[in-house]
């Protein structure tokens, strides 16, 4: 039934549109509520795993910040979770996102045919050049400016088969949202389908 | 006909119109499938050869991240694979790091062909496990710490496979259902060399692009890769339906970009001859 009201969007904003909107959003926030506190009851109460208790506190606290007397209170796992993301996301970030990401778009691998060997110079035309638009330390000049040109486009390029991506996937959920639970349902209700 | 739907376009509006045709467009293959044939994708080939060349009996982690609303699509990828898991008797250990996919993986393995396997022995659903990369980390140094009971609600401790399993070493290959795949690289690959297969929709593939083949050696890509990966499995499903239906679609709004790039060069071109006169 969400699914049906939020389709008579198409129709203009109406009653049923922002009822499925208003019933999907709070669906959403009350099962991932529900389920945060499943994982709660299951590890901390039932388990009698009291350590978990810290983490709890701390996730209050960033609650503190609504209030302008204990605004403070939020900074300390703020900080908590900042330096924890910082260092895991640093842990291999600069073998395998840097050192092998410029190992990888440096070679031009000769050996099997010419079809691979052009894509790779193209490959490292493109990132030489899409690096070249981003540089705004250095005054431009004429190799600058004709660098970041051929960025530009491989910026456009790259950015226009990202929304290409994107038009697929809203095309087929599109698809099986209406074979589901639009067409399946009717053909279901007719007999021409199985339950 | 054309004057009817002359009356419809300007009575509704070219949004509208647009869409209306958009839902009748998808509509065709839905009701009567068409079958245009699904080229297989090489990045799905190369996630099939992946599990191909593992021997019966290793083990394969798999990592549910993928959010509810993209899920219809990327079920699609995930129970080929899946299924491909069991039929090569692979020992799968799933877990979730975002809170819905736990019962959707739950799902996908009830429905799933498992070839004799047992649960317990052959698979196990660990469930939903808090933090994301952080979580993704504390698994591949020591499994048991992250997990006390399984989905279901038993003690790992009874579950004969995960006494084989400690961390990230214990597997040969960890399929990521995900969006995000710096977070497997960075806690699964890089560190510990385990390889990576992407199981996503189609948008998420062009995450995945700059990792392959050397880190990521395999992507199932949206609903097109789905489909290739049925084929190869021999099992076709709903992605051949998804993909005829994507086909379709796709032609269609080619077709309206090109047929609205041509109406706006032909005004363009009659502003410009009025103004001559």
């Amino acid at each position: 039934m969400c699914v049906l009201f939020i389709l008579t969007f198409l129709w203009g904003e109406n009653r049923f549109s922002r009822l499925g909107e208003n019933v999907y959003l709070g669906l959403a926030a009350g099962m991932n509520l529900a389920l945060a506190l499943l994982y709660l009851w299951k590890n901390v109460i039932q388990a009698g795993n009291v350590f978990i208790i810290i983490p709890c506190v701390l996730g209050l606290l960033l609650w503190a910040r609504e209030s302008k007397e204990f605004a403070w209170c939020s900074r300390i796992p703020l900080a908590l979770l900042v330096g924890v993301g910082t260092g895991l996301a640093m842990r291999g970030a600069i073998d395998a996102l840097i050192i092998k990401q410029i190992q990888a778009a440096m070679t031009i691998d000769v050996t099997k045919g010419i079809g691979v060997t052009l894509s790779n110079l193209v490959l490292l035309i493109g990132t030489i050049g899409s690096l070249m638009y981003f540089v705004y330390t250095v005054k431009p000049g004429k190799t600058l400016n004709s660098g970041a040109r051929i960025g530009r486009h491989f910026l456009m390029a790259a950015f226009g088969s990202y929304f290409a991506a994107i038009v697929m996937t809203r095309s087929t959920n599109l698809a099986v949202i209406l074979n589901d639970y639009i067409y399946g349902f009717i053909l279901k209700i007719l007999g021409l389908r199985s339950w | 006909m054309l004057e009817d739907l002359k009356k419809i376009y300007k009575q509704i509006g070219r949004p509208r119109f647009i869409s209306l045709l958009m839902i009748f467009f998808v509509t065709i293959p839905i009701l009567y499938p068409i079958g245009i044939p699904v080229v297989i994708e090489d990045h799905a080939k190369m996630a099939f050869e992946a599990v191909e060349s593992l021997p019966p009996g290793s083990k394969v982690a798999v990592s549910g991240h993928i959010m509810l609303a993209l899920w219809k699509e990327a079920e699609i990828g995930t129970t080929a694979i899946i299924a491909h898991l069991f039929s090569r008797q692979l020992k799968i250990v799933a877990w979730a790091i975002l809170p819905e996919d736990a019962e959707l993986l739950h799902g996908v393995f009830e429905n799933v062909p498992k070839q004799d396997a047992k649960y317990g022995v052959d698979y196990v659903l660990l469930g939903f496990v808090p933090g994301e990369e952080s979580a993704l980390a504390t698994i591949a140094s020591d499994i048991n710490a992250a997990f006390d009971t399984d989905f279901y609600g038993n003690p790992i401790n009874t579950l004969p496979l995960m006494s084989e399993v400690r961390d990230a070493n214990d597997f040969s290959l960890i399929v990521a259902l995900s969006h995000a795949p710096e977070f497997y690289v960075r806690q699964w690959q890089s560190p510990y060399n385990i390889p990576v297969i992407g199981v996503s929709t189609g948008a998420g593939t062009v995450s995945y692009y700059p990792y392959i083949p050397q880190q990521v050696v395999g992507l199932v890509g949206g609903s097109k890769g789905g489909a290739g990966y049925e084929l190869l499995i021999g099992r076709p499903g709903r992605g051949i339906l998804a993909t005829d239906v994507l086909n379709v679609s796709l032609l269609f709004l080619m077709g309206s970009i090109i047929a609205g790039n041509i109406s706006m060069i032909l005004e363009k071109r009659k502003l410009k001859g009025s103004e001559r006169k």
